[in-house]
């Protein structure tokens, strides 16, 4: 069933973690949600919201720290009749899932699903998350939740095995959701651009040699769109509007969940300023740039890189073509070599034909 | 960036596939996610 009026619900049921990941951005503190708190959030998005489905994502820190309220949380919402549909997601990095857990969550995997926090085989994830791979039963995930959506993160101490990394993932069955660079961790060097480069490269070839995997998000680019209109209405998130709804531990919100983390600890008015137009205003390049189509720039990622909400970092723009230029020579091999070809391909040869040289002479530069 | 060249025959081809297919009524639905997640 196909839901136009999607919208999320993320509650914060700790800050706490029993990680601690080289990337990670979020407070640590031990501050946890009220029974009471998540319950009114929840029926309020469930009784008098103008979304007729809603994920209710369960967040953190770590939520199966606080497996009782997961569970009682979750429990007290099927009991009741709700005029809106919804489902439960919980975002976790898998460690801490004992046999009480498996059990509960095994019996309730159509009503609750789950995001995996995996960044690659044992080496990688252990690089990145605190050597907590074989904490992780692979297995239960993927039998349970078949196509467990994983969010994947790739860090500077990462960037040379991404595609081994990605192709180890897809390998087990998971579907990534997210496979991202890793914000707040300084600018890369050439020498790591190239790195990540030829990286591409090697998963380009991939693709190309098994037209039909699926790519991962770091490849699959909706180029077609760049030969549609430019709508200016589109919006890079649901920031600002009713369709993401983010509560903290003690019940205030913030526009998104990185936000939850820095807009309640600065005093930087034009942060404060800034937010309140956000999903209003478009990024300082959107009407100058012929990729603002495709590009997923990540406002609380441009504050975090250039203090400015407004203005995406270089060194994230230069990330972005070049995941542009390589979904390209992807798309472009992977399309020569099909029987059949749908419109979606039509324009994407299109969008390649005339972009593909002006980006290609820039050297990722501005287009 | 020369990583990422396209060949000559390839670009040709995909000259060649894009005259045939001139289709103009499908509309393509977007249901792309910006949203990066965040890494983290």
């Amino acid at each position: 069933m196909e839901h136009s009026d999607k919208a999320q619900l993320t509650l914060f049921l700790t800050n706490s973690c029993n990680l601690n990941c080289v990337y990670c951005y979020e407070r640590k503190d031990t501050f946890v949600m009220s029974f009471e708190c998540a319950t009114e959030w929840i029926k309020n998005s469930l009784s008098n919201s103008p979304n007729n489905y809603w994920y209710i994502c369960l967040f953190g820190g770590e939520p199966l720290l606080q497996y009782p309220l997961v569970k009682r949380i979750c429990e007290w919402t099927w009991e009741q009749e709700w005029h809106r549909s919804y489902k439960f997601l919980l975002q976790t990095n898998g460690t801490l899932m004992n046999d009480e857990m498996k059990q509960w969550f095994s019996q309730n995997k159509e009503r609750i699903g789950v995001c995996l926090s995996l960044d690659g085989g044992r080496e990688t994830h252990n690089k990145n998350r605190n050597n907590s791979f074989d904490s992780i039963d692979i297995t239960f995930f993927r039998s349970t939740w078949p196509n467990t959506p994983v969010k994947m993160t790739i860090s500077r101490h990462t960037i040379g095995s991404i595609k081994d990394d990605v192709v180890w993932i897809q390998e087990q069955g998971f579907d990534i959701r997210g496979c991202n660079f890793a914000v707040g961790e300084g600018t890369l060097t050439e020498n790591e651009f190239e790195i990540i480069e030829e990286q591409l490269k090697l998963l380009a070839e991939y693709y190309i040699s098994n037209p039909a995997k699926t790519m991962a998000p770091i490849l699959n680019i909706p180029l077609y769109q760049l030969s549609l209109p430019l709508d200016p209405q589109r919006r890079v998130c649901n920031l600002g509007t009713d369709k993401l709804v983010v509560v903290n531990t003690d019940g205030t919100t913030s526009p998104c969940s990185y936000f939850s983390n820095i807009s309640s600890r600065t005093t930087d008015s034009k942060l404060q300023e800034q937010l309140d137009e956000i999903g209003i205003r478009k990024t300082v390049c959107f009407n100058s740039c012929a990729f603002s189509p495709v590009c997923n720039v990540c406002y609380a990622e441009n504050y975090t890189e250039t203090g400015d909400l407004y203005t995406p970092s270089k060194q994230r723009c230069k990330l972005m073509k070049m995941r542009i230029v390589a979904a390209m020579y992807t798309m472009a091999n992977r399309i020569v070599n099909k029987k059949d070809i749908t419109y979606e391909d039509t324009l994407t040869i299109k969008s390649i034909q005339n972009y593909y040289q002006q980006i290609k002479t820039n050297h990722y530069g501005k287009v | 960036m020369e990583k990422f060249e396209i060949s000559k025959a390839t670009l040709d081809r995909l000259n060649e596939l894009a005259a045939q297919n001139q289709e103009t009524e499908t509309r393509i639905v977007d249901e792309y996610c910006n949203c990066t997640g965040f890494g983290g």
